[in-house]
């Protein structure tokens, strides 16, 4: 028997039914049914779920967020340079399944939250801008919201957010090839829309649901030609079957389609992730050959060991800069010892 | 496999029939009936009695294969919203008693009405105001789910009721038996549907791999921590090339009659062999 649609049930918690988003995404899933919980917690955070299960038919949570709008960066996400890095959440969980996705381990459950008070994010952020006088933030952090902007139009509301605070620089992070439902924007120079690409073996097997590599480059190039700040991220680099000639293929059709000058710049990162969600995640995907890899561990965090991953990225990065100058090529490594 | 526990034998009788269960009669006490592929545990009214039966049944019978743990009855509406007869699936249990919530995964398609059902601890009268309008109201459900809970998944926790009265009328057992005989067939289907869907996948080692794995393990004394290595790479060669690990692990088989060195030489081997390259 099939499993019911994503978004058959939308979970609205108690006080967030009088904010327009919640009405609004109610409207556009008519079908659904209502349910009314106390505290979003108590759908989100059930002991015993079924992570992979629920994929399968994903629900929607609304709830009002009531403190910490905005998260300090960890060292496992590159800051590209900046003091204050934060990322906001206003959306848990994504709509596609990555094998190698954190949030499976960080989270209980599947179901997508959606926190419908905008505006205490856009305090928080204007606070933080204010005490901090610039800041670096992360919108689309453990979510797609690109992916998710036909619903809730969050990438629209934090670019036109950012256009008068030049202070401010805001990154949205992206697998989708969902340009279209931004495309009517003027763009701005503190908007950078950033490109996760993968090999087309790598997003056919490990990138469930996502759009496939042409998709996202065709999405990019027009990003890029409308005058957008486009970042290309590799990342993360997977030790692969034949890993240097898939990587090499993959940044020679990146730059087929997307002209070296026109990029804002380009960043690596190989793979690695809390131990323990790791743990978790291997329960609930066994037959994943990638999440089931000898990682390393250094600290809580496991990735390749040191002397693959340096192999890895040095080869990343050197197919990169016969496109790029050195400068924008940006290289994370977890910092040895990183224990968040 | 289907998991049932079912409040009163008026109830039970057209689900036992449907599903082609006999009573165990090992078990005198709560009534159980079992057959190849469900159980049915009688539990009596109330939460606390559902409670003790869901784990009862859990403990005794679980491990009879994969499937759904359900608590299927009858209901009283409160409001106008449903119909005499009609078969819902439930999506929000609220103990009354200490107004917890329970939240079933609606995970599994079927096309049956739903709805929130309330858990009382004394039998409500119609006009009593401690229910909201539209809802249902047992006296099984919340003590069920939590008891559930503790054993299963909440994806693989399911309620269905069906709609006996009002809330102002007295019921005969047999109007009971009546209305559940109506409804076991389309109950007994969302259950099946519901248990294939849910199927665990297969764990990557077939049982010979994952017995020869052990066997070489214990050949080679490894410690927790080896072993668990080994367990990885192991799932990781399976997953990647899909090859019979027992012609790589059986040689290992014979590794406690060698000394120390020599076993961990052929655990370097056996790593080697394993790893990606
Ligand atoms: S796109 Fe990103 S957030 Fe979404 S599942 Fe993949 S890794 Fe996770």
């Amino acid at each position: 028997m099939p499993h019911t649609t994503n978004f058959s049930h939308i979970y609205v918690e108690k006080g967030a039914g009088e904010y327009p988003d919640t009405q609004q995404i109610c409207r556009r899933f008519s079908q659904a049914q209502v349910v009314a919980v106390d505290d979003y917690k108590h759908m989100f955070n059930r002991p015993n779920q079924r992570f992979q299960a629920q994929k399968r038919s994903m629900k929607l949570i609304l709830a009002v967020k009531k403190e910490q709008f905005l998260y300090p960066g960890s060292g496992r996400a590159p800051d590209f340079g900046h003091d204050a890095f934060y990322y906001s959440a206003q959306m848990f969980n994504c709509v596609y399944n990555c094998d190698y996705c954190y949030l499976q381990g960080k989270y209980a459950s599947a179901n997508l939250v959606i926190f419908v008070n905008h505006e205490d994010y856009i305090a928080a952020a204007d606070e933080r801008l204010a005490a901090a006088g610039g800041l670096y933030l992360g919108v689309s952090y453990d979510t797609d919201l690109l992916a998710f902007e036909n619903v809730l139009p969050l990438c629209r509301r934090w670019i036109e957010f950012a256009r008068p605070r030049s202070n401010l620089l805001i990154e949205i992070r992206t697998k989708s090839a969902n340009f279209d439902a931004i495309a009517d924007l003027d763009p701005i120079p503190n908007a950078v829309l950033a490109w996760t690409l993968s090999p087309a073996v790598v997003s056919g097997q490990y990138e469930s649901r996502t759009p496939p590599l042409a998709a996202r480059l065709a999405a990019a190039r027009e990003a890029v030609a409308a005058g957008w700040p486009v970042r290309v991220c590799f990342d993360p680099v997977l030790r692969i079957e034949n890993w240097r000639e898939r990587y090499a293929e993959l940044i020679d059709s990146t730059f087929a389609a997307l002209s070296p000058s026109g990029l804002f710049d380009c960043y690596i990162g190989s793979f690695r992730m809390n131990a323990d969600y790791l743990k978790r995640i291997r329960c609930q995907r066994q037959g994943s050959d990638l999440l089931h890899f000898p990682y390393t561990r250094q600290g809580k965090t496991v990735g390749y060991a040191d002397d693959q991953e340096a192999e890895m990225l040095a080869f990343v990065g050197q197919c990169l800069s016969t496109y790029l100058p050195a400068d924008k090529i940006i290289v994370h490594r977890v910092p040895p010892g990183n224990n968040l | 496999m289907l998991y049932l526990v079912v409040a009163l034998p008026c109830e039970a009788k057209p689900l036992t029939r449907q599903l082609g269960l006999v009573r165990d009669n090992d078990v005198a006490n709560p009534a159980s009936f079992a057959g190849d592929d469900g159980i049915l545990v009688v539990s009596g009214v109330g939460k606390a009695r559902a409670a003790a039966a869901t784990a009862f049944m859990l403990a005794r019978y679980g491990d009879r294969g994969p499937g759904v743990v359900a608590n299927v009855g009858v209901c009283g509406a409160t409001g106008n919203v449903h119909e005499i007869g009609q078969l819902l699936v439930i999506n929000r249990i609220r103990d009354h008693g200490s107004d917890r919530l329970f939240l079933p995964d609606m995970l599994y398609r079927h096309s049956c009405p739903e709805a929130a059902l309330t858990t009382c601890d004394q039998p409500v009268q119609s006009g009593q105001s401690t229910v909201g309008a539209g809802s249902v109201v047992d006296m099984e459900g919340a003590g069920f789910f939590e008891a559930a809970a503790m054993f299963v998944p909440a994806d693989l926790i399911i309620c269905l009721k069906v709609v006996s009265d009002f809330l102002d009328e007295d019921l005969k057992a047999a109007r009971v038996t009546e209305l559940m005989a109506a409804q076991a067939g389309p109950a007994v289907d969302i259950l099946r549907g519901a248990a294939a869907a849910a199927h665990a996948p297969e764990p990557p080692l077939t049982p010979a791999e994952q017995e020869a794995l052990s066997i070489a393990a214990e050949a080679l004394r490894l410690s927790v921590t080896q072993r668990h290595m080994l367990q990885q790479l192991a799932v990781g060669y399976k997953l990647r090339t899909s090859q019979n690990l027992l012609p790589i692990l059986e040689p290992c088989h014979t590794s406690d009659t060698i000394d120390k060195q020599a076993r961990l030489a052929r655990f370097d081997d056996l790593r080697r062999q394993l790893a990606p390259a």
